[in-house]
């Protein structure tokens, strides 16, 4: 997940303290959802098309309390509160929005111990990956824009199985069983961070039965202010639709969606971008599986809609801006913790 | 709402006393009340990495210097920490551990002093400035006894040190309220139980007036480039030592339960001694923390004089 490939000393002396003056301080993206939703894929894509040397990106996973062995001995998931630093992760995470550098901890997947903390001065954009970033006011105030993936479950657990038996060692017994025991604290306190989200992001399989073209389900919610869609998407009769919710709109999009919609809209998008012309790129859309790069028009669309909201961010601050957000920087829902 | 916790800064070169004097204050203010950081775990760079580098510990490029004082500040405010961990035993670093300030943090090292930024945290700042032949001493004995290595290794490591010293470390001595130097009384033949001290205080903090003791037993205070120096020798005669004592803790009336361990106390290799310098020093550092955290509980900004060092 967030193999750092930073060690310590690697980035060179430190700046003394602080943003310099006239540094803007780095649009932070929350990409929050439970084991295997899909967080890294989005992440990597917007990082790919940002450029990798203009991007932090972490994983919340690095703020664990207990490593697998004590995490064995307790009887607790990764996926409660108590299991993590939730203090120091606000924490370091409002230092990362004010453009200071952190000691950041290191969580190894590949054996479930922590290494040495490594230093991490923020690039222009943030991108936080993690299970439980939004439990916490003090986390949620960190973001500009806030992203939940919300896949249907059962697509979720065939997800998980096939990164943690592929890449994390485990067998298909171990993923299931171990899924078994993570559901109450899903239940409990992952999936419920999904109101706190700007974008909540359902990615499913459609009628097409085609895996690599799945259907989008996308709330966008009116904590920021997202681009108006309806001119382009029209009636609905080609693979997208816009529905009225009561906090905002409802977008579905087809896996099968015509190519020359799909363009139509990302085009209008690019407009409302046209200060951000050199980020066009191929690699919209684009996703692994194995070694094969495959492409989707669903993915793309919410892809690009993501980026319109961090460069917009971007720009606003660049311009002496407090950023996009309708709420400010404040939040008006209750703390649980 | 707790009050903030009171920050005491320990900070000289390698081997010059630091968890000496920390470890005293600690045993009379009691362990669950003191959390205690060492800036060596911000090093930037491990042991191997260092050699490769051709850099000393003691160079700032060599530590995270922004860090020591990101984390210092949070500890001031009250909030925990994700303290890096580095290992004197093989020179490389461990996960990291979480840090609550405790009542009273101590922060020991190199480079407590280093930015105007860190020193502002402190509530007392205590340099351990001792001639150079003694820290020497003390760094051989101890970096062979328990850091294994040999006696030439630890000269050799000295001599390639000294430029980093002079030029980052000891400057720092300018900026504590208070200037410890132990020395070997003259003719003393090098009695290490016996040494005599030197303690430079100066007007940073409002120091207990000590005039009234002034050649009991020995005792001497003058005025040197602004500050009061007050000369502890090593064989002061107990009695007078106590009148001083009994004096602070006249001030500290409030803390009397405190009285109970003794301070002074010191070991070399496994063998216990007892130090009257050692002990009217602690007992000075004392009488700041324990008078800073009385200010602070009944809303005070703390000890420090208004006007800024």
């Amino acid at each position: 997940m967030s193999e750092s490939k930073q060690t310590p000393g690697n980035d060179g002396p430190a700046p003394s303290n602080g943003a310099g003056g006239n540094i803007p301080r780095p649009i932070m993206l929350g990409v929050v959802g439970d084991s295997a939703a899909g967080k890294t894929t989005l992440s990597a894509g917007l990082a790919g098309i940002l450029g990798e040397d203009q991007v932090t990106t972490f994983s919340t996973d690095d703020y664990h309390r207990y490593d697998r062995k004590q995490r064995a001995e307790l009887g607790i998931t990764p996926l409660h509160p108590d299991c993590n630093y939730l203090d120091i992760m606000a924490q370091h995470l409002r230092h990362l929005r004010e453009g200071s550098p952190i000691l950041k901890p290191v969580y190894q997947h590949a054996d479930g111990t922590f290494g040495p903390p490594v230093h991490v001065t923020p690039k222009p954009f943030t991108i936080v990956e993690g299970l439980l970033g939004y439990h916490t006011e003090a986390v949620r105030e960190c973001y500009d824009v806030r992203v939940y993936l919300a896949p249907p479950e059962e697509l979720r657990r065939k997800w998980k199985v096939h990164r943690d038996c592929s890449h994390r060692g485990y067998t298909t017994d171990q993923v299931l069983a171990d899924l078994d025991k993570r559901e109450p604290d899903s239940a409990q306190f992952i999936r419920p961070q999904e109101r706190y989200a700007d974008v909540v992001v359902s990615f499913r399989e459609g009628d097409s039965g085609d895996d690599h073209a799945l259907d989008a389900e996308l709330r966008l919610r009116d904590s920021l202010p997202h681009p108006d869609l309806a001119p382009v998407i029209g009636d609905g009769k080609r693979g997208i639709t816009l529905t009225e919710e009561d906090s905002g709109l409802l977008v579905n999009i087809a896996g099968g969606i015509e190519h020359d919609q799909a363009s139509e809209i990302e085009e209008s998008i690019w407009e409302k971008l046209h200060f951000a012309s050199h980020l066009r790129s191929e690699r919209l859309g684009q996703f692994e599986v194995g070694n094969d790069v495959h492409r989707s028009e669903s993915l793309a669309l919410v892809q690009l809609l993501l980026l319109y909201h961090l460069v917009t961010a971007r720009a606003a601050i660049a311009v002496g801006g407090v950023g996009t957000r309708a709420d400010g920087a404040s939040e008006t829902t209750p703390v649980e913790s | 709402m707790s009050p903030r916790p009171i920050i005491l800064g320990v900070v000289g070169d390698s081997a010059s006393g630091k968890t000496t004097i920390t470890r005293g204050l600690v045993r009379v203010l009691g362990e669950d009340n003191v959390s205690h950081i060492c800036t060596d775990d911000y090093h930037r760079y491990d042991r191997r990495q260092r050699a490769e580098v051709g850099i000393t510990p003691l160079h700032p490029d060599c530590n995270y210097i922004d860090m020591i004082t990101q984390h210092l500040v949070h500890l001031r405010r009250g909030e925990a920490i994700l303290k890096p961990v580095y290992r004197h035993k093989d020179g490389t670093f461990g996960p990291p551990v979480y840090v609550q300030p405790g009542r009273f943090t101590v922060i020991e090292g190199l480079f407590g002093y280093y930015v105007p930024e860190m020193r502002d945290i402190y509530d007392v700042r205590v340099y351990l400035n001792p001639p150079e032949d003694l820290r020497r001493r003390w760094k051989v004995q101890r970096d062979c006894s328990r850091r294994g290595y040999t006696t030439d290794a630890v000269l050799a490591e000295l001599d390639r040190r000294e430029p980093d010293s002079e030029a980052f470390i000891r400057p720092q001595r300018r900026h504590a309220d208070m200037l410890v130097a132990f020395a070997s009384a003259p003719g003393a033949d090098q009695d290490p139980t016996h040494l005599d001290a030197e303690l430079t205080l100066r007007d940073g903090l409002p120091h207990p007036d000590l005039t009234a003791f002034v050649q009991k037993g020995g005792l001497v205070l003058e005025e040197r480039d602004g500050a009061l120096v007050l000369r502890i020798p090593g064989r002061m005669d107990p009695d007078a030592a106590a009148a001083v004592e009994e004096a602070i803790w006249a001030r500290m009336h409030f803390a009397t339960h405190l009285r109970a361990r003794r301070l002074g106390e010191f070991t070399i290799g496994t063998e216990l001694y007892r130090s009257e310098s050692l002990a009217l020093i602690q007992l000075l550092i004392l009488y700041q923390l324990v008078t800073a955290r009385a200010s602070v509980s009944v809303g005070g900004e703390g000890a420090r004089n208004p006007v800024g060092v």
